[in-house]
């Protein structure tokens, strides 16, 4: 270990004598000072905390993420070309150990900065926040929606699959599919359709969604009730319709009428103490338009939130996966400042970084068969090229895939719990395996590569 | 290991350079064979190009062999069990320069596991060796050529190594610092270390050196011990203290019914490098105003005794 170390601080003041330290610290401070004072949110209380927390984290994270890749390729390569490393190579130290003591450096470096960084997001946005400066209204909005961790349960589902099954097979026996419609697509079709009539609430009508709250659930706190929904009126304007809220078996708990504008996301909240000790949660809204629908999101259109643990107790998961995934650039940069000299091995490292981004169009690519097929007029079996494509994307999905999300950002700006298994996740994944495995490629490039080339 | 086996031993080593596409380039060292013995001072001796400082970054680790065999204290030269008893000084300065002289002893010293107290007590007799004790807080960047050089050997020395590598040794160096860097070469040799050295400058070996390869071309084209390489048996020389004019004659008489052809009488001269030292010494012994930065002429104690054969 001490060799690793002796190496990590080597790599430290590197960064430190060669000033990109303090040119990082400056640009870090100005986007997290300056950000939020220039950027102007939509003058809620949800838009400045997003403002402070999403844009400049997200951008903290980009900025570190682009230095550490850089500095990663030249923590090698630089002492390859100014010949440094010749003597640290005749020492007896392991090619390994070389790897693991750039890479422990700039971790070490970016860490400290990342916390900085989030220590001065923390106290600008108590401080922006302050009893002084804001209502009553945004007070109980940032302690009970914004500023907190609160876990999200979904309504139960019915069962649909059988019901769009059988609808399926009622239209062919009545030969009712479009020829150029396969199977598949239609079924995917009707049970859109009938998922989304499960979220959809008619002039006059009411419509109830059961949560299957879990046993841990904290009822003795308030519960946010966040929902997303558009409506049929192109006026946009305010729905009317009244919320109703009982465990099952039990009486109603809590009742409100309001009008609400469609569109965004919008919060009801259930003060604390509401809920009985046990039993299913069940949300009910009454329609109380003549003429207009109202169309909630299928996909997280109307979810419970129920308290589930520190603002701060986020924020800290949060920064701990933004370490962990610093961890894995960090290993690509020094990977590839192993095997090429500086530029190319930059070059490299961002193309890499640009393929990962691209992580959610491959996987589309990967998984929607239409996608390949679309230029053809009608039914036509998948050419070779459509089927190389596909499994091309496929293989490269399954390398890029594991490296995508999850997002922190958005859950942490808007109250949602992140968990602890999504940080153990990114940990296993991005953190052990993958790290481990750029360690390993690394240390053998290391450990083959001719340090004392006349090109070099 | 035994103890009378070779410290280096190479068999037919070669090394091709190679191109981006494979292709051999350059043959920088063809099939060279030698061997180095414990204790003694070994130079390479060859013109620029020659496949000097090829052969020592082979045995150094920093290039592989291409064809051939080659053991470092009866290891591959890329284990790590040879390279803790080896010291490399480079031809040139790959120092950090943002370290201190301090700091980079204490890295390198790191890099042999060596403990924190033992550190400091080694860093301590190698700066006051080379003289650099009043530097050792001064960033390594700003050094001349010639401190740098001192540190680099004294880098090379912090594992009290068996078998010391040094590449054009007394490159960049004053004549007093070569000097004194010959001297340290025989101090160390006598102390039971190995030294390889490789130079172009035809003096310095000759002075440290007990065995020689002259290389050219990437081939052996002379080796062996040095006195045996440069005596002339066929001729012999006589010295003795000045005669008097008769008194020199009557000798000459003598030897010529012996020799029996025409003998040359000349007063031996000094080389210029030895008149220099002792120009030099006298003015530093008038002045009375001493900088204080030459290097003490005591060897760092930890590497006084011979550490020859103990990692057997």
């Amino acid at each position: 270990m001490s060799r690793i170390f002796a190496i990590a601080f080597i790599a430290l003041r590197s960064s430190i004598r060669s000033r990109i330290v303090l040119l990082l610290l400056a640009i870090l401070l100005l986007v997290v000072i300056g950000l939020p004072l220039t950027v102007r949110s939509d003058g809620t209380m949800a838009g400045h905390v997003q403002i402070v927390l999403g844009y400049t984290l997200g951008s903290v994270f980009v900025i570190l993420a682009l230095a550490i890749v850089w500095a990663g390729c030249a923590a090698v390569s630089t002492e390859v070309q100014g010949r440094q490393l010749q003597l640290v190579v005749t020492k007896p130290v392991h090619a390994a150990q070389i790897w693991l003591g750039k890479w422990l450096g700039l971790l070490i470096l970016n860490g400290v900065l990342l916390a900085l960084a989030g220590a001065v997001i923390y106290g600008l946005l108590l401080w922006t926040t302050r009893d002084s400066v804001t209502t009553a209204t945004d007070r109980i909005a940032l302690r009970e929606e914004l500023l907190v961790a609160r876990r999200p349960i979904d309504p139960t589902l019915p069962d649909i699959d059988t019901p769009a099954r059988a609808r399926l097979e009622e239209l062919q026996r009545q030969q009712a599919l479009p020829p150029d419609v396969s199977p598949t697509l239609a079924f995917d079709s009707i049970r859109h359709t009938m998922l989304a009539d499960y979220f959809t609430v008619r002039p006059g009508a009411k419509r109830e969604w059961i949560f299957d709250a879990p046993p841990g659930l904290n009822r003795k706190s308030s519960i946010l009730f966040r929902m997303r929904f558009n409506s049929s009126d192109v006026g946009f304007s305010p729905v009317d319709g009244v919320w109703r809220v009982r465990c099952e078996n039990g009486p109603e708990v809590f009742m409100k009428r309001d009008a609400r504008v469609p569109g965004g996301t919008q919060t009801l909240l259930i003060p604390a103490g509401s809920l009985p000790a046990d039993g299913r949660v069940i949300v009910e809204y009454q329609n109380l338009n003549g003429s207009i629908t109202v169309l909630f999101d299928p996909e997280n259109g109307i979810q419970l939130l129920a308290h589930a643990g520190t603002f701060e107790g986020n924020l800290l998961r949060t920064l701990l996966v933004i370490f962990v995934r610093l961890a894995f650039l960090a290993a690509l940069g020094v990977t590839a400042g192993s095997l090429f000299s500086m530029p190319v091995a930059a070059f490299v490292s961002l193309c890499l970084l640009l393929l990962i981004q691209l992580g959610g169009y491959m996987q589309t690519a990967a998984n929607e068969d239409l996608v390949f097929q679309s230029h053809h007029d009608a039914p036509h079996p998948p050419t070779a090229r459509d089927i190389f494509y596909r499994r091309l994307f496929k293989a490269m999905n399954v390398v890029v895939g594991p490296l995508q999300g999850p997002d922190t950002l958005e859950p942490l700006s808007s109250g949602v719990m992140i968990n602890v298994s999504s940080v153990a996740r990114v940990f296993a994944v991005q953190g052990l395996l993958y790290t481990g495995v750029l360690l390993v490629v690394g240390s053998w490039i290391l450990s083959r590569r001719e340090v004392a080339l006349p090109s070099d | 290991m035994a103890e009378h086996d070779p410290i280096i031993r190479a068999a037919e080593l070669t090394k091709v350079f190679r191109d981006f596409w494979h292709r051999p380039k350059v043959r920088a060292v063809d099939h060279i064979s030698f061997e180095v013995t414990r204790g003694e001072v070994f130079g390479l001796l060859g013109p620029n190009g020659s496949g000097k400082s090829t052969t020592i970054k082979m045995i150094l680790g920093l290039l592989h062999p291409s064809h051939g065999e080659l053991t470092v204290l009866g290891h591959p030269p890329r284990d790590v069990k040879s390279k803790a008893r080896v010291g490399y000084l480079p031809e040139e300065s790959y120092l950090y320069p943002y370290l201190t002289s301090e700091e980079t002893l204490d890295f390198y010293g790191r890099l042999f596991d060596i403990t924190a107290a033992q550190r400091r007590e080694r860093v301590s007799q190698l700066l006051d060796m080379i003289g650099l004790t009043h530097a050792r807080h001064r960033v390594v960047g700003e050094f001349s050529k010639g401190m740098a050089r001192r540190i680099g050997l004294a880098q090379a020395l912090i594992n009290d190594p068996d078998l010391i590598v040094l590449d054009e040794p007394t490159s960049g160096l004053d004549p007093i610092g070569c000097r004194q860097m010959k001297d340290l070469i025989r101090t160390l040799a006598n102390r039971g270390k190995t030294v390889l050295l490789s130079s172009h400058l035809l003096a310095d070996v000759e002075d440290v050196c007990d065995r020689i390869a002259i290389l050219y071309n990437g081939r052996i084209q002379a080796s062996g011990p040095i006195r045996d390489l440069l005596e002339e048996r066929t001729r012999q020389r006589i010295t003795f203290p000045e005669l008097p004019a008769d008194a020199l004659q009557r000798v000459l008489a003598s030897l010529r019914e012996i020799v029996g052809r025409e003998l040359e009488v000349e007063h031996p001269r000094r080389d210029l490098e030895q008149f220099f030292l002792e120009v030099v010494e006298k003015a530093r012994r008038s002045t009375t105003e001493q900088s204080g930065v030459g290097p003490s002429d005591r060897l760092a104690e930890y590497l006084s005794s011979s550490s020859a054969g103990r990692h057997e």
